[in-house]
This record gives structure tokens, C-alpha cells and sequence, in this order.
């Protein structure tokens, strides 16, 4: 276990409360907008395919400061998407309605993957001629 | 437009939170998330804990849907753990993903349990 040092410049501090504050208020439109877990699947799903594609694309491919992609990554997709409100809509539906607990989770848990590694496929894909890394 | 307010506010506090924590972990190289999956875990567990609480609504917008929402993150769960399944560590991915699922149900069980009996 190799140790490194504590690296977190106040830019990409900044950047990640200011894309988080966004990330959140998005995924609050949403739910105002899709009724209960459903908008809480739509943003998982979502985030997690967008994610990969930043982390694995975005990140390799462009200019763009480190800060900026910190911002979008940790800040932006990271406050989107939610673990807390996962597990506190399983768990509710689980007692009220165990059968829709189960596809809930089983939907949010191999669609996150699968988007995920959808925007993985993308990212090399997009990524594709180019030599970075 | 204060409820964006107060959301915005909770979840630039806990994005913060979890990129502090993250760079904590990133002092460690390690294989295995631990970073991502204490964060989900304990998050689980405050959202548990507000919700047995019967917050105000401004409150449950600000720590809920804001702080707690923003904290903890299913996109890097699921990225991380595709990263893991792709270079073949499949002890540790399956590993982390029960521990996360079961953790975070019995985190925001316990967080409930105590918040409605406070």
C-alpha cells in the first residue's frame, strides 16, 4: 500500500460544489417531474452510462482543465445519481410492495452496469483512432 | 425556487464531502472502492435516520434530497464496479456489489429504526 499525498486544489473544490449543486437540482427537476423510485431509476441509469463516458471519453480526449472534468465526474454526475435514496426507496417498497422492491432493485442494479458499460463501449469507441493515455 | 435553493446548498455540501473523502482514499491505492462504499453506506444510513425523523419539509429538502442525494453516488458505484468485472477481479466485484446492496438496506433500516424511536 503505497502512500501519496492529499491532493485537492480549492479550483476542483469549488468546481465540484458548483456542478453538485446542479447535479442535485437536476435530479429534484426530475423527480418533480417522474412520481417516486421511478425518477430515481431514470437518474442512476442514466448517470451511470454519462459517467463512464466522461471518465473513459471526455477525460482522455480533451483539454479541458482538470478541474473541469473533477466538476462534471465527481461534481455534476456524482451528486445526480444517488445511492441514499436507492436504498431508501428499496427498502420502502420491499415492506409495502416486495415484488415491485425486487425488479426496483434488480432494474437499478444490472441497468446501472449495463449503462455503464454502455458508456464504457462508447467511450473506446469514440475514443477510437486517438492515442492518448 | 427555494427548494432549488435548498437543494443545490445540500447537495454542494455532501459532492464536496465525497470528493474530500475521495482524495482521502486516493492517498491509498487500493483495489477495492472502500471509499465509495463507506460513503454509500453512512449515507444510507443519515437518509434512514431524517426520514424516521419526519423532518420539516425545507429540512428534508436541504439533508435528504440535497446533502444525502448529493453525498453518495450510484454512478461511480456502477462504473467502478464494471472496472472491476472488466480487469477480472470477480471475487472483488461481486463482493462489492453484495456489500454495498446488503450494507445500505441495513444502514437505512438501523437509520430508520433510530430515527423513529428519537
Amino acid at each position: 500500500m503505497r502512500e501519496r499525498q492529499f491532493h485537492a486544489p480549492l479550483a476542483n473544490v469549488l468546481a465540484v460544489a458548483g456542478f453538485g449543486a446542479l447535479g442535485g437540482s437536476l435530479r429534484y427537476a426530475i423527480g418533480l417531474m417522474i412520481a417516486g423510485a421511478t425518477a430515481t431509476l431514470a437518474v442512476n441509469l442514466l448517470g451511470s452510462f454519462v459517467l463512464a463516458l466522461i471518465t473513459y471519453w471526455l477525460g482522455p480526449i480533451s483539454d479541458l482543465p482538470d478541474w473541469a472534468i473533477t466538476g462534471l465526474g465527481t461534481g455534476l454526475i456524482g451528486a445526480f445519481t444517488t445511492f441514499s435514496t436507492f436504498s431508501l426507496d428499496s427498502l420502502h417498497l420491499l415492506q409495502h410492495q416486495p415484488i415491485c422492491g425486487l425488479v426496483y432493485m434488480a432494474f437499478s442494479l444490472i441497468g446501472g452496469l449495463v449503462a455503464a458499460g454502455l458508456g464504457y463501449g462508447l467511450a473506446l469507441r469514440l475514443k477510437g483512432g486517438h492515442h492518448y493515455d | 425556487m427555494i427548494n432549488f435553493g435548498l437543494v443545490a446548498s445540500g447537495a454542494a455540501l455532501g459532492a464536496v464531502a465525497r470528493y474530500l473523502l475521495t482524495q482521502v482514499g486516493r492517498m491509498y491505492q487500493l483495489r477495492f472502492p472502500w471509499v465509495t462504499f463507506v460513503i454509500n453506506v453512512t449515507g444510507s444510513f443519515l437518509i434512514g435516520l431524517l426520514a424516521g425523523l419526519q423532518l420539516p419539509q425545507a429540512m428534508g429538502l436541504l439533508l435528504m434530497t440535497g446533502f444525502c442525494g448529493g453525498y453518495t453516488t450510484f454512478s461511480t458505484y456502477s462504473t467502478e464496479l464494471l472496472i472491476l468485472l472488466r480487469d477480472r477481479y470477480f471475487g472483488a466485484a461481486s463482493g462489492y456489489f453484495l456489500v454495498s446492496v446488503v450494507s445500505g438496506l441495513i444502514a437505512g433500516m438501523l437509520g430508520l429504526w433510530l430515527g423513529n424511536r428519537w
